[in-house]
């Protein structure tokens, strides 16, 4: 992604979904309208948007009335039925309904309306600004009907945003997370084989030259050109737009797209020097000639961390000559490592969430790990405990505590998870034996005492 | 549509204000006063007496003068706070139905809500006069960390005593806003409130669009003042005991005697290096003669009584801190409420913690009850111009199997907040089910407050696990706790009885927990059941099959004998479980049956 756009203008652009007008984006990114007036025109001057003129927006994301001034400019208020809320006022109303689309797929940052760079002092006035309109206190004895309870969901998940961003330790584990999220996304793609990145350019006979991507990309190998329209689109723009916005808030957020911790970094770089590559015959079709090079331009991306890149190189040169099996081999090789980077990824992101205290996700999470590296057994037992604990399918959770258990019969910790299921089962016998068995293994674990002991006081 | 007062119900004394014309303001009562003690009296004519009235007759009506309700509040006959009262107070403390705690006055019993609904309407009144109109609304204030029960119980007062009470704020929460009323700046203050009878420390941020947002809350519902004047009692009867052996502590009067002396000796310390405590007649001794006390009692020698007692309050601050993410440098600003915050130790401990001087500028009486007619007076009218973010200061949760405790709703969330969990039967045919609604940090139920019992009946008849029930906490603006239930196969709400919440005693509920009766477990799928019915009548299938050629090669010996038989017996077992459909007879029947179906295979295999 070379477009020549500030962090700023970045993140505006990530913004357009097709259905906000110049005003409510305003009112999301905060900035003045002269101001995104002036990034709107420019993005549609580098030819990576399109303004529908005259579309009136078929959602119901009605303008986030921002200061009165603007009115002019909003979108077609969305009118409500007489007897619901008569005392509500109708931009309170707009940003509940707003708000409440948000609530099914927007990161904390999009709740509360402020860019990822927003420093703590941004964020209170946000979450301060957004209490005085919902908090349900100003409505105290008024008539406000349905909305009441959707104002407190709403405000709910504000409060959870705040408490989140406004603490520097949970604030940065927040945006690891977001950025996991998004480096998972990227690798899950790569491994379905759906790239809708263009066709690297032609590297080279000097070995030097792909080094110097930024310039080699400017060549012309034809790519699809991201247009994006405010207004309808197809599903495939619409992908593509969302990705190239996650791109924009990932480099906001000062993520490497495709780094990952320095240890990686290393096993990236023995990998790549125990790739073994064929030289071609010589003569040999321009095809074949041609995969090759993509191939050593692949291990040397790899060297240099990139694996992305060299996913790519690799990928593309198996397409192109799928008879040459060290090609194929390396392909493979890259492969199963990046599934196993992904693995991590989604390990990661369990234990954020497990953190968080949002169970469910941390177990399918885990799971999504689990289905990757199916041996581990760390993992078994993790999402075993989600579940439990999320109150999730109880019987996956058993059967994968046993699992567990099984692998490590020594491992008191696993044990008593399995106990602890079983007593949610309300199989007191099979609990009981678990529970003695880890007491046994490990006399130090003061739960495992406790439960029996608990346990023991029952007739 | 009458004024809003905002009422601050103190343990010793009480207070009331009204915002005029946009300027928040205290109310004195008749005599001028700006504060009014909070004590109730009955005369021996009968007469009822409050506030100052009371206090003068005090001592020489030591027996029926009630004083510090607040301690008493909202708590059980058998909590320890109760039973330290009934030791040291000279009002009579006695046991109520339901492990209720009354009052005996004269020849009526009383409850505590109705005692300080006493003090309530005196404060009511007050304020009528004041404005010249009748008065409905109010704010009544709490300590941040009375539970459920002490809130609602307050709230009871409030209504006894007439009054619509529209809202009960926490007493840092009331100050902070006071301080922060029409500042219009961005700022992060600490509220430390030593009051008559308890302790809170709150951490607040404060925006500049009014915006007050609790971030952690603690204290303590026992710590305060009068902790602080019965260490001068205790000492004051310990030498006294030595050097006449009399103990002061059975005399009524001499006891009211000691704590108005020792709450006095303890104000002039804070202007003075040392006072004269002198009560001439204390007692008569046994010989008819009368006994003097007179003693000395220097600042420092009240400091070292007390010692413990501030670096509690300064442990609790540090844990607040901590769980806030806090340093200390970081709190902009300190509060200080509550009479006791008028002691130079007490001043000293806050700022040589906090790193910085207490903000001079509060009055520490006075500062809640302007808070709360403020925050009344926002609630009522459409000006838009502040909003309290305050939060919940202990765990919500409920007992589950084992006798422990599930968090449902952790310590320090803000609120107005709602959480649902799922909940199933555990008995086939269960139509009604018992939850235990706690509140507090501890892991095990009869260690936490009880706040309710909550039978949901009408469930359809169904084998035990499949009902499925979504049971829904809300605790609302005023820290106040509901519950509400649903059967989410018929999408009926169904009808909740809450029973006598202060009815059960730590025991009771303990014996609650070790009957699996009545009580709900997690939810069980129920496919899981036929499954094993279904493996069960498989293995059963399987055993029986290979029971002829068994009985070909082992018939004669003892041992095979024996085998046959046991065998029968596991496939009776495990038919009874079927028809039970009994999860966890299914599943040891399963056991059994593969260990025999094993053995019966061992056996033709060897032989056959």
């Amino acid at each position: 992604m070379d477009l020549p756009l500030t962090s700023m203008e970045g993140y505006v652009f990530s913004r357009l979904d097709g259905v906000l007008t110049v005003d409510d984006l305003c009112a999301t990114v905060g900035l003045e309208h002269d101001e995104v007036s002036r990034i709107v025109t420019k993005l549609v001057e580098l030819d990576v948007v399109e303004v529908l003129e005259g579309d009136e927006p078929e959602s119901s994301e009605p303008s986030l009335g921002g200061a009165p001034s603007e009115a002019e400019d909003a979108a077609p208020l969305v009118s409500s039925p007489p007897d619901e809320g008569g005392d509500l006022a109708p931009e309170v109303r707009q940003l509940l309904n707003a708000l409440r689309i948000r609530l099914e797929n927007s990161n904390y940052y999009e709740m509360l309306g402020v860019p990822p760079i927003a420093d703590k002092a941004a964020i209170r006035r946000a979450y301060f600004d957004l209490s005085k309109k919902l908090h349900p206190d100003a409505y105290f004895g008024k008539n406000i009907g349905k909305y009441r309870a959707l104002m407190e969901e709403v405000f709910g998940r504000l409060t959870e945003a705040y408490e989140t961003l406004s603490r520097k330790d949970r604030r940065a584990k927040y945006d690891e997370y977001v950025a996991d999220q998004i480096r998972a996304w990227e690798m899950e793609r790569r491994l379905r084989g759906e790239d809708a990145e263009p066709a690297p350019p032609i590297p080279d006979d000097q070995p030097s030259a792909h080094t110097e991507q930024a310039p080699a990309r400017q060549q012309p190998p034809p790519r699809p050109r991201p247009e994006v329209k405010i207004g309808a689109e197809s599903e495939f723009h619409r992908k593509m737009r969302q990705e190239r916005g996650r791109q924009a808030l990932m480099k906001l957020i000062h993520m490497s797209p495709s780094g990952g911790p320095p240890q990686a970094q290393t096993v990236m770089k023995q990998m790549a020097s125990s790739i073994v590559l064929e030289e071609p015959k010589a003569g040999g079709p321009a095809n074949t000639v041609l995969a090759h090079r993509y191939a050593r331009a692949g291990v040397e991306a790899l060297a240099l961390n990139d694996l992305n890149t060299a996913m790519n190189f690799l990928q593309l040169a198996a397409e192109l000559a799928p008879g040459e099996q060290s090609i194929k081999a390396a392909s493979e090789k890259i492969r199963v490592h990046a599934q196993t980077t992904l693995s991590h990824t989604y390990e990661k992101q369990g234990r954020y969430e497990e953190e968080a205290g949002h169970y469910l996700q941390a177990a399918a999470s885990f799971s999504k790990a689990l289905d990757i590296r199916g041996d581990d057994h760390d993992l078994m037992h993790r999402v075993a405990l989600n579940l439990l604990r999320g109150n999730g399918n109880h019987d996956k959770a058993r059967d994968l505590a046993r699992q567990a258990v099984k692998a490590q019969p020594e491992k008191a910790q696993y044990r008593l998870t399995l106990a602890e299921i079983y007593l949610k089962k309300g199989w007191e016998p099979e609990a009981k034996q678990e529970l003695e068995t880890a007491c046994r293994l490990d006399p130090l674990n003061e739960q495992a005492a406790r439960l029996l002991r608990a346990m023991g006081r029952q007739p | 549509m009458g004024k809003v007062i905002g009422i601050d119900l103190g343990t010793t004394n009480s207070c009331v204000a009204v915002v005029e014309e946009g300027t928040p303001t205290v109310i004195p009562n008749r005599g001028g006063y700006k504060t009014t003690p909070s004590m109730v009296a009955v005369t021996e004519a009968g007469k009822r007496l409050v506030g100052h009235i009371a206090k003068r007759q005090a001592i020489t009506n030591a027996e029926n003068t009630v004083y510090a309700a607040k301690r008493l509040i909202g708590r059980k006959w058998d909590s320890p706070p109760v039973m330290s009262a009934v030791q040291s107070c000279s009002y009579r403390i006695v046991e109520g139905p339901h492990n209720d705690v009354r009052i005996q006055l004269r020849d009526k019993v009383y409850s505590i809500p109705e005692i300080s609904a006493i003090v309530l309407q005196e404060m009511k009144i007050i304020a009528e006069d004041y404005l010249d109109e009748e008065v409905e609304q109010a704010v009544v204030t709490v300590p941040a960390y009375f539970n459920d029960n002490q809130r609602s119980a307050t709230r009871d007062a409030g209504t006894i005593a007439g009054l619509d009470v529209i809202r009960i704020i926490n007493e840092p929460t009331a100050a902070a806003l006071a301080y922060g009323f029409g500042m219009e700046m961005d700022q992060l203050v600490a509220v430390y409130d030593l009051g008559g009878g308890t302790f809170d420390i709150s951490i607040l941020e404060i925006g500049s669009q009014g915006v007050f947002r609790v971030i952690s809350t603690a204290g303590d519902t026992f710590l305060g003042g009068e902790d602080f004047d019965a260490r001068i009692i205790d000492w004051l009867v310990e030498e006294f005991q030595q050097e006449n052996g009399i103990d002061l502590h059975e005399d009524r009067m001499a006891l009211q005697r000691l704590k108005d002396a020792a709450e006095k000796a303890k104000c002039e310390l804070s202007a003075q290096g040392e006072t004269e405590i002198n009560l001439p007649f204390i007692i008569s001794s046994g010989g008819n003669e009368a006994l003097h006390l007179r003693r000395t009692l220097t600042r420092q020698k009240f400091e070292e009584l007390n010692e413990d007692l501030v670096q509690r309050t300064i442990d609790i601050c540090e844990a607040t801190l901590e769980e806030a993410g806090l340093e200390k440098d970081e709190i902009e600003e300190v509060i200080l409420v509550g009479g006791m915050t008028r002691v130079p130790r007490v001043q000293r401990a806050v700022a040589e913690f906090f790193g910085r001087e207490p903000c001079k500028n509060v009055h520490p009486d006075e500062v809640v009850a302007l808070g709360a007619a403020i925050q009344g007076e926002a609630l009522t009218t459409e000006k838009n111009e502040m909003v309290l973010l305050d939060v919940t200061p202990h765990t919500l949760g409920i007992m589950i199997v084992g006798g422990l405790v599930e968090d449902l709703i952790p310590q320090n969330t803000t609120v107005p907040t709602s959480r649902s969990k799922i909940f199933t039967t555990i008995r086939d045919n269960q139509t009604a089910v018992k939850i235990l609604v706690l509140q507090g940090e501890n892991e095990r139920a009869e260690d936490n407050e009880l706040l309710g019992e909550f039978v949901l009946t009408g469930l359809r008849r169904a084998p035990r696990g499949e009902v499925e029930i979504e049971v829904s906490f809300e605790i609302n603006a005023d820290g106040i706790v509901s519950v509400s239930a649903k059967d989410l196969e018929t999408g009926q709400e169904q009808s909740i009885t809450v029973t006598a919440s202060s009815g059960l005693t730590p025991d009771e509920v303990k014996k609650m927990a070790s009957e699996s009766q009545d009580y709900m477990v997690e939810r069980r799928a129920s496919e899981e059941v036929e499954q094993k019915r279904e493996q069960c009548r498989r293995l059963i299938d399987d055993v029986e099959k290979l029971f002829p050629k068994v009985e070909e090669v082992v018939s004669g010996s003892e041992f095979g004998k024996d085998a046959l038989e046991k065998a029968q017996a596991v496939i009776s077992r495990a038919n009874h479980a079927i028809d039970k459909q009994d999860l966890s007879g299914l599943v040891d029947a399963i056991e059994s049956l593969e260990r025999t179906h094993r053995m019966f295979k061992g056996v033709v295999a060897k032989m056959g």
